[in-house]
């Protein structure tokens, strides 16, 4: 029988009591090095020997050699009666002969279950995150429902050959009808479970429409120079919101209407193509106004080339289709206020600053920093920079990065970045630094505002680019940028974040393959 | 929906309790050509009055009403005092055990998972109402 190590049950007693080695060799008549040897488990101990440490350390050495041995056997013991191992049929007798002729087996087993173990609570943990999803949930009821009346009604079609005419016809337009909803709600389904496998993943519209731009690098030419074109009609003062009203009217027929009162819808606009009249919310900011006039001019002036751009895209929905058309007709609002040279020195020159950027142009936070992440012309780059957009609850609304910065695509961001922080000092630009666990580090910019009605919810605004542009951004300065604490450690999402250290993890960390079992003596 | 002539002898009746309404009709549909008599509920309350007052021979009752369990209908159906308590098939859903477990503990004479086969309904209808 081999025997149990001590070594280390020693040394922890020794120093609960504060004793050095060279105290307890000297109390128990050998040389310090001899107890470091014993204590690292390199000399096997027993009999007198045993029973003067143990009484020098104020242990029973029945306790002292047993207890590990004891506390093995009782733990095998344990996992025996694990539904796992029913087939098994160990008991107690067993677990001590399995200890008795090798400790080392008896470890191995103990890995094995504890990594089996927790291998079961990850799954169950996936299981239950896609159990109790309540879209998922409904989903499935909702296919199971659609898929039990089209077998049903085929069925009876099938069987029933002396059906009536009425009969057949309403059986047959109830199956058709029904295998729509099947082909959206399992269309659906696929979305959510993120691929069909060998026919490629059919994207939500809004994942299409981001990935359509980031095809194209944020970057369109063709609105670009359309922009440029359109623009150069406006005199010096430029595309102001007189202006931009006067050309709606003199070349289009349309009207501008402010309206009163509540009855618009949420975005605050109704475009009324019978009366001409394009309705806008009196609440909504002057540039607001502004750019909603420019995106209108877009849809207007623009069309063939906004139609030519969405079909190039080959989206799979015309729900997908419009959402394009509107972020492409933004981004020409965009370039038509902003124009691309000017601003591009502008942001230059300011250092980035975005305040000052959107009283030079007369925009928000948010087209300012729209536009500083569509500065992507070949030869005549701006800083490659990330934009995205959420609500209060973190809901990410409009993502585009070409900083180098992963911006999530399910889900919300860490909670340490500061477009969240963002909340607490409405209308003030707030930055900061961060590292991701793989060392890179982001100037972070961020500003949020709280819900005007009419001019939709609350959100906040974030931009930034990797720290090697830092020094071109106001934000930056009086920062030391090389300092580490300088540098928030973060990561993109809970689930994927490997951070283990983090107060504000708000999701256990999935990790599908199942890691390997240590076997060992640990404790 | 008149009873089928079987002969002289009244037609059994079967009360199809469902909220899917296209469901509700495949249903309606079986059970008549097979020569039953149909009543048709969307929910457990109704259910539960139906039984009561119709007094059906048989219920194919769907496991999930409205607002209700489709087992919470069972119990207050087997509570309801006096005539003879219909035989009752449910219908539960794929891939959800324990509703079956529950289901035969419950003492219910049958279960029908989805998306079930017609034939296999209408057979397991006729078993019951044959005997």
């Amino acid at each position: 029988m081999a025997r149990i190590p001590v070594g280390q049950r020693i040394r922890k007693r020794r120093q609960q009591l504060a004793l050095s080695q060279s105290r307890l060799a000297e109390r128990v008549g050998i040389s310090a090095s001899y107890l470091n040897l014993i204590e690292h488990n390199k000399r096997s101990i027993g009999g007198k020997l045993l029973h003067r440490i143990a009484a020098a350390i104020d242990l029973d050495s029945r306790a002292l050699v047993g207890t590990e041995e004891a506390r093995l056997i009782a733990e095998l013991a344990e996992i025996v009666g694990d539904p796992a191992l029913a087939g098994a049929r160990l008991g107690h007798d067993d677990a001590r002969d399995i200890v008795a002729t090798s400790p080392l087996a008896a470890h191995a087993i103990l890995a094995l279950f504890r990594a089996y173990r927790e291998a079961r609570s990850r799954t169950e943990l996936i299981g239950e995150r896609l159990g109790d999803d309540s879209f998922l949930a409904e989903a499935s009821n909702q296919v199971l429902a659609l898929i039990t009346t089209i077998h049903s009604y085929s069925e009876i079609l099938k069987d029933y050959g002396d059906l009536s005419e009425g009969e057949r016809r309403r059986f047959v337009g109830t199956l058709a009808a029904e295998s729509e909803q099947l082909a959206a709600r399992a269309g659906d389904l696929f979305d959510f479970l993120g691929g069909r496998g060998g026919r490629g993943a059919r994207p939500a519209p809004r994942e299409e429409i981001e990935d359509f731009i980031s095809d194209r690098a944020n970057y369109f030419p063709r609105l670009e120079a359309a922009a440029e074109e359109v623009g150069s009609g406006f005199g010096p003062a430029g595309p102001t919101v007189e202006a931009l009203t006067d050309r709606l009217a003199n070349r289009h027929s349309l009207a501008i209407v402010r309206h009163i009162g509540m009855a618009l819808p949420p975005n605050g606009e109704v475009f009324d193509a019978t009366t001409r009249n394009f309705t806008l919310s009196d609440r909504l900011s002057r540039r607001s106004v502004r750019f909603r006039l420019a995106r209108l001019l877009g849809q207007i002036e623009q069309r063939t080339l906004l139609e030519t751009l969405v079909e190039s895209a080959g989206l799979s929905s015309p729900n997908a289709g419009s959402q394009l058309q509107r972020a492409l007709a933004n981004y020409f609002a965009g370039a038509l206020l902003m124009p691309y040279e000017a601003f591009r020195a502008a942001a230059g020159d300011l250092r980035h600053d975005i305040a000052q950027l959107g009283t030079r142009f007369d925009a928000s936070f948010e087209q300012v920093g729209h536009r500083l992440a569509t500065l992507r012309r070949p030869s005549a780059e701006g800083v490659p920079m990330h934009f995205m957009r959420t609500d209060i609850a973190g809901h990410i609304s409009k993502r585009f990065s070409a900083s180098g910065l992963r911006l999530p695509r399910y889900g919300g961001a860490c909670p340490r970045w500061i477009v969240h922080h963002a909340f607490a000092t409405p209308g003030r630009i707030v930055s900061q630094i961060v590292r991701l666990p793989d060392g890179d580090r982001y100037l972070l910019i961020a500003k949020a505002e709280l819900a005007t009605p009419g001019d939709g919810p609350s959100q906040a605004i974030m931009v930034g680019a990797g720290l090697a542009h830092a020094r071109r951004f106001v934000y930056a300065d009086g920062l030391d940028l090389d300092a580490p604490s300088v540098a928030i450690p973060v990561g993109v999402t809970c689930r994927q974040c490997p951070r283990e250290d983090c107060a504000e993890r708000a999701f256990e960390r999935i990790e599908l393959p199942i890691a390997a079992p240590t076997i060992g003596r640990s404790a | 929906m008149l009873p089928a002539d079987q002969g002289g002898r009244v037609a059994k009746s079967i009360l199809v309790a469902e909220d899917e309404r296209n469901l509700v009709e495949a249903l309606s549909f079986l059970m008549q050509r097979a020569g039953y008599e149909v009543h048709v509920a969307h929910d457990g309350p109704a259910t539960v009055e139906m039984v009561r007052r119709l007094a059906p021979d048989l219920v194919l009752l769907d496991i999930m009403l409205p607002g209700f369990d489709g087992f919470e209908v069972v119990e207050a159906i087997r509570r309801q005092p006096g005539a003879k308590p219909p035989r009752i098939i449910m219908l539960t859903a794929k891939g959800h055990e324990k509703d079956r477990r529950k289901a035969s503990e419950l003492g219910v004479d049958d279960y029908v998972t989805k998306p079930f086969s017609n034939r296999d309904v209408v057979e397991r209808v006729k078993a019951l109402l044959s005997s």
